[in-house]
């Protein structure tokens, strides 16, 4: 398969591991990576990455186990950190010059053409930049090498909205070439409903949803009723409830969804809600 | 690695132009006061700090994160840490040198000159591989007692000097050369390890 694939990842640290994580991030798509703070989400990247060593389990980089990667190789994973990682000292045209020598395939033109259409200072150092202008550069690093997979970890937390929606078109740009794929992990879930092809859905350390998006929203819905009505419904898939002081909202197969009942569409948000907060019915 | 050397001549530029004033205002004070030793310390001082400085920048900014999905081998992020420091004693050792030849006392010996030189870089040997193990923070109170150690055994080797003659002097200069060698080879051998079973 081209693309990324990740199997059997196991990391274990003392309070938290991660078991058996497996999913694909086929090429042309794009995965989105959800779940709550300490699911696994940064672990699986920084295992990705090299920043962290998986206890077992591989990760294959269009078939190749990214261990035995040379650096080139290991470059077609581009890569934004959601600290962006970049030296605080160096200003833009700095920074091009250490990457440079970095970076096998590094194009210096194209980190020029991309300060210029994010509108980023050359002369100024990145310390001295916002944490969008931040996020920016370490985005325009990423693409400014040839890769075939990009990797972001919180790209978008914490930005505004007209700097989100700037980053977004540019991941969108950046799946156009049918080779490339995209993993980006996000608690801004609606970012990723507008983005991703499939969702990934993590929690305490496991992948408990791997499915394409619009399958994901199309196949469930969440309706209200009173808890005791429950007792009385026949259903063919297992659903989960989340108590509240009205009733109980019950996040469902669309197709076991009582008609007496009126639904609404779910969206990622939901998905996380339940898995985390709500219990199997 | 030359990439990596950039870097860290841009990150730390501030820091690097108060180091070299350091050397020259240790310099003038060791010919002004016809003590060499000044000199020397100001070579122990900027031989660690200089790398030092560099990564305690490197935590802050999780840089080697980024390197790790650069694919950057772990050896040369290694080894560059000790060629800044290396490089920055050079600069030192130039310092030094023209201190020994202006404001020595014709009895020195040329173990006089040599001994402080290698202990600059035993001592960048010694802390090195700590602070790869331990980080910045937590190997500066190692840092200290090994200076402080550092210091006394400097000191005694130097009492030790006026007792040579001056062929056992060369005899002893070689001898810490040698050790020298043997401590730096042996330190980039335990930090690339030790680097190597990093997590970021």
């Amino acid at each position: 398969m081209n693309g990324l694939q990740i199997q059997a990842l196991t990391k274990r640290y003392p309070g938290f591991s991660l078991e058996g994580v497996s999913f694909d991030i086929p090429a042309g798509t794009v995965v989105g990576l959800i779940g709550e703070n300490g699911a696994g989400k940064s672990t699986v990247i920084k295992s990705i990455l090299g920043a962290v060593r998986p206890d077992s389990g591989t990760i294959l980089l269009n078939g190749k186990d990214i261990g035995t990667l040379s650096k080139k190789e290991r470059q077609q994973i581009a890569f934004v950190l959601d600290d962006t990682g970049l030296p605080s000292e160096l200003n833009l045209t700095e920074l091009g010059q250490v990457l440079s020598r970095i970076f096998t395939t590094w194009n210096q033109e194209r980190f020029c053409a991309l300060q210029k259409q994010l509108q980023l200072p050359a002369d100024k150092a990145v310390k001295d930049f916002s944490k969008g202008m931040r996020m920016k550069a370490a985005i325009a690093v990423s693409l400014s090498y040839d890769s075939r997979i990009l990797i972001l970890d919180e790209p978008t937390d914490g930005l505004d909205p007209v700097v989100r929606d700037e980053i977004l078109g540019m991941i969108y740009d950046y799946t156009e070439t049918a080779e490339r794929a995209v993993l980006i992990s996000s608690h801004i879930t609606s970012d990723l409903e507008k983005l991703c092809d499939y969702i990934v859905y993590m929690h305490q350390g496991r992948v408990l949803i791997r499915e394409e998006i619009d399958v994901l929203l199309r196949q469930y819905a969440v309706f209200s009723c009173e808890e005791s009505v429950l007792s009385e419904w026949n259903r063919q898939h297992s659903a989960r409830k989340i108590v509240r002081d009205y009733g109980v909202d019950i996040l469902a197969y669309r197709s076991d969804i009582p008609a007496v009942f009126s639904f609404r569409q779910i969206t990622l948000e939901d998905i996380m809600l339940f898995y985390s907060k709500g219990e199997v019915l | 690695m030359s990439g990596l050397l950039i870097k860290d001549f841009y990150n730390i530029r501030k820091q690097i132009v108060w180091y070299l004033a350091m050397i020259v205002l240790f310099a003038v004070f060791a010919v002004s006061f016809r003590n060499i030793s000044f000199a020397s310390s100001a070579g122990l001082l900027v031989t660690i700090s200089i790398p030092l400085t560099a990564i305690a920048y490197e935590e802050r900014e999780n840089w080697r994160k980024f390197l790790a999905g650069s694919g950057m081998s772990c050896t040369v992020v290694v080894l560059e840490k000790y060629l800044l420091g290396i490089l920055f004693s050079a600069v030192n050792f130039c310092a030094f040198l023209v201190v020994f030849l202006v404001g020595n006392d014709p009895a020195d010996s040329v173990s006089t000159f040599v001994v402080p030189v290698c202990m600059q870089f035993i001592l960048l040997a010694v802390l090195l591989p700590l602070v790869f193990r331990f980080g910045v923070e937590k190997a500066r109170t190692v840092m200290i007692v090994v200076v402080v150690a550092a210091v006394m055994l400097f000191i005694g080797a130097l009492n030790l000097l006026g007792d040579l003659s001056a062929v056992s002097s060369l005899a002893l200069s070689a001898a810490m050369i040698a050790l020298t060698l043997l401590t730096l080879g042996l330190s980039m051998y335990i930090s690339v390890r030790i680097y190597r079973k990093k997590e970021f």
